[in-house]
């Protein structure tokens, strides 16, 4: 048994020790997600909130049929659709799913290497279907096979999204390059 | 152009750490869910052996052993017309039920290999007395052996449970000493059969082995007893605490002269890395007992497991923010709501264009405007001042979240309102703990509260 699912174990009957080790395991991972996703340090945080919050709640009954990094991956996604769904309901619809709501600065000093700055900024300006894939798939190590069923498309289409990511993302960086 | 690959590794390389306040919120109201989850489903501690959290929970399975119950009964009634084998133990359960009160000791081993790095043993010891008139007390010993533990845990600790099933009453009370905790919880019909299943008593256990096929396994000698054996490998025995237990085996040595139990073993494994063994002994039929060794004693510096406690730290931060708040802006923030408090002050633009700030709000906004040309600087300034504000809305929100009746009146109390209730929250029944307009911190009662609120 690997020890997520030990820790699991712990977890469901109650072990707050295996909450703080699963939180120190993948809070960084499952905080950069949420931030590439949503790009709001609050909402963030909220959602990195939620997802633990949810993870103590139902542990007892929570059935991890993948890993377990994979399962809070996938809540995180979730869980910022959800927020950004709500937050698109209040803003003027041409400002776009997913943009950047004037949060950028607080991210960008948490992000201390100029170059991986660079690139997340250029991923806020992707659209969100399409960062949502690279997130998951790159940062969030999911296959595309969860991702296609956590977007609820085929495979084939989470795996386009991804390449017309990265090409976008490409094209960005090339247009960054010759400023 | 960058490949595909670089720009995946570029990716990569974005690693943000949420800061330690959030991390601090985000595990306390993780914890206090925990804890109310815990509490609310009657998830075991792990110190009991995790047998117990296979507990039949899917109504599928239920009805399953609510069957298998029916089917139990009606072999039972028709038992005493049956074989003589099944009349000796129908006997036998007839005379255990005929005790008025009873004594027995458990030892039980869980092993478990879920994880070779850190196989665990648990040992329980236990004392259970059984009380027709006034319930169950039990005392139970566990001794943890964890080779290697997961960060923090404590390989061979022993922790003392005494716990009180009190049927009158309809209430479980459950004391730890170790931790000076102690818990109390309404009791149903169906917690109270489940308990008597957990602690194995010999009545349940009869009932179960009457379900079951067994077979006899002749008479010897036990500590001077002559006994009769009987043995079963039904997995219908452990059918109503285990889901799918892998194997069973359960032997009951019987008193030929008295033909009341007088040992029982068993041992299920529950799957290829977990097992249990049970030996349960000692009995002592109709003793004495009095309704005050049923009543549970729990010394006045204990507390519910249920409650919460708030690490202190957080209390702190809150105060060291209400105090970094008075200083630059000569008041209290008018809703410290975490949301419309981070929305209003506790970011990088907290200076900009506000006015009435006090000599040191001044001094602070200068020494921003001073590194407008250095962005990052000024960034990382600005969080640094915005940080222990911020603690203030982190504060209020997880008393929010743990339901701890929290109010804040920063809209009316000022510093200069020494005596005033600047913020509160429930600390236990009756008590509250206030912070006061001049940030001096107490405790007072519910109904102390309700004076000092009336000036609000």
């Amino acid at each position: 048994m690997s020890e997520d699912k030990y820790l699991l174990k712990l977890l469901r009957h109650g072990d707050s020790r295996a909450l703080r080790r699963l939180y120190e395991k993948y809070r960084t991972d499952l905080f950069t997600v949420a931030l590439s996703l949503i790009n709001d340090v609050h909402a963030a945080e909220d959602c990195l909130q939620d997802v633990f919050a949810r993870l103590a709640e139902g542990a007892a009954d929570m059935e991890i049929r993948r890993n377990l990094k994979g399962y809070l991956i996938s809540s995180v996604a979730n869980r910022a659709r959800d927020r950004l769904r709500r937050k698109t309901r209040s803003l003027d619809k041409t400002e776009g799913f997913g943009c950047s709501t004037g949060t950028t600065d607080p991210v960008k000093i948490l992000i201390d290497r100029e170059e991986s700055a660079r690139i997340f900024n250029m991923l806020m300006r992707l659209p969100y279907d399409q960062r949502e894939v690279f997130v998951l798939h790159v940062q969030g190590e999911l296959k595309f096979r969860e991702i296609a069923e956590l977007q609820n498309v085929s495979i084939k289409t989470a795996q386009s999204r991804y390449q017309y990511g990265i090409e976008k993302l490409q094209s960005l960086l090339e247009k960054d390059n010759t400023k | 152009m960058k490949s595909e690959n670089q720009i995946k590794q570029l990716a990569k390389g974005i690693r943000i750490k949420p800061d330690a306040v959030v991390d601090e919120r985000v595990l306390a109201f993780a914890e206090a869910v925990l804890a109310k989850t815990t509490k609310n489903q009657g998830v075991v501690p792990l110190r009991r052996p995790s047998i117990r959290s296979k507990i039949v929970k899917s109504p599928i399975t239920k009805l399953a052993a609510a069957a298998v119950i029916l089917i139990g009964v009606l072999i039972l009634t028709s038992l005493f017309v049956g074989t003589n084998k099944n009349v000796v133990l129908a006997g036998v359960l007839e005379r255990v039920e005929q005790a008025q009160a009873y004594m027995y000791k458990i030892d039980m081993t869980m092993t478990e290999h879920t994880n070779p790095e850190i196989p665990m043993i648990q040992k329980i010891e236990g004392t259970i007395i059984v009380s027709n008139e006034y319930g169950t007390k039990s005392e139970m010993r566990t001794k943890w052996q964890v080779d290697k533990g997961i960060p923090d845990s404590d390989p061979g600790r022993t922790t003392t449970k005494l716990r009180y099933i009190l049927p009158n009453q309809k209430l479980e009370v459950l004391i730890k000493p170790d931790q000076k905790k102690y818990e109390r919880t309404e009791l149903d019909d169906d917690r109270i059969a489940r308990r008597k299943k957990e602690d194995n008593d010999p009545r349940e256990m009869m009932k179960q082995m009457l379900e079951c096929e067994y077979t006899e396994m002749g008479r010897t000698v036990l500590n001077g007893i002559e006994v009769e054996g009987f043995e079963t490998t039904d997995p219908k025995f452990a059918v109503a605490k285990v889901e799918d237990p892998q194997d069973v085996r359960v032997k009951l040595w019987v008193d030929v002269k008295t033909w009341l139990p007088v040992l029982w073993e068993t041992e299920e494994t529950i799957n290829e890395q977990m097992s249990l063994h049970t030996v349960v002994h000692d009995f002592q039929w109709d003793i004495p007992v009095a309704a005050s060794d049923f009543e549970p004693v729990i010394p006045a510096d204990y507390t519910s497991i249920n409650e919460y406690e708030l690490p202190s730290k957080f209390e702190e931060e809150a105060l060291k923010g209400l105090r970094f708040f008075v200083e630059i802006f000569g008041r209290y923030p008018e809703d410290i709501d975490q949301n419309s408090l981070v929305r209003e002050f506790a970011h990088p633009y907290l200076l900009r264009n506000r006015e009435n700030l006090t000599d040191a709000g001044l001094k602070l906004k200068e020494e921003l405007e001073s590194l407008m040309d250095h962005e990052q600087q000024w960034m990382q300034r600005a969080m640094e001042i915005s940080k222990p504000i911020k603690s203030i809305g982190v504060f209020y929100t997880v008393l929010g979240d743990i339901d701890r009746d929290r109010a804040y009146y920063g809209q009316t109390v000022g510093p200069e309102d020494t005596d005033a209730v600047l913020m509160r929250w429930k600390v236990s029944d009756d008590e509250y703990r206030v912070i006061f307009g001049d940030l001096s911190v107490g405790n007072v009662t519910a109904e102390e509260l309700a004076e000092l609120e009336k000036t609000l």
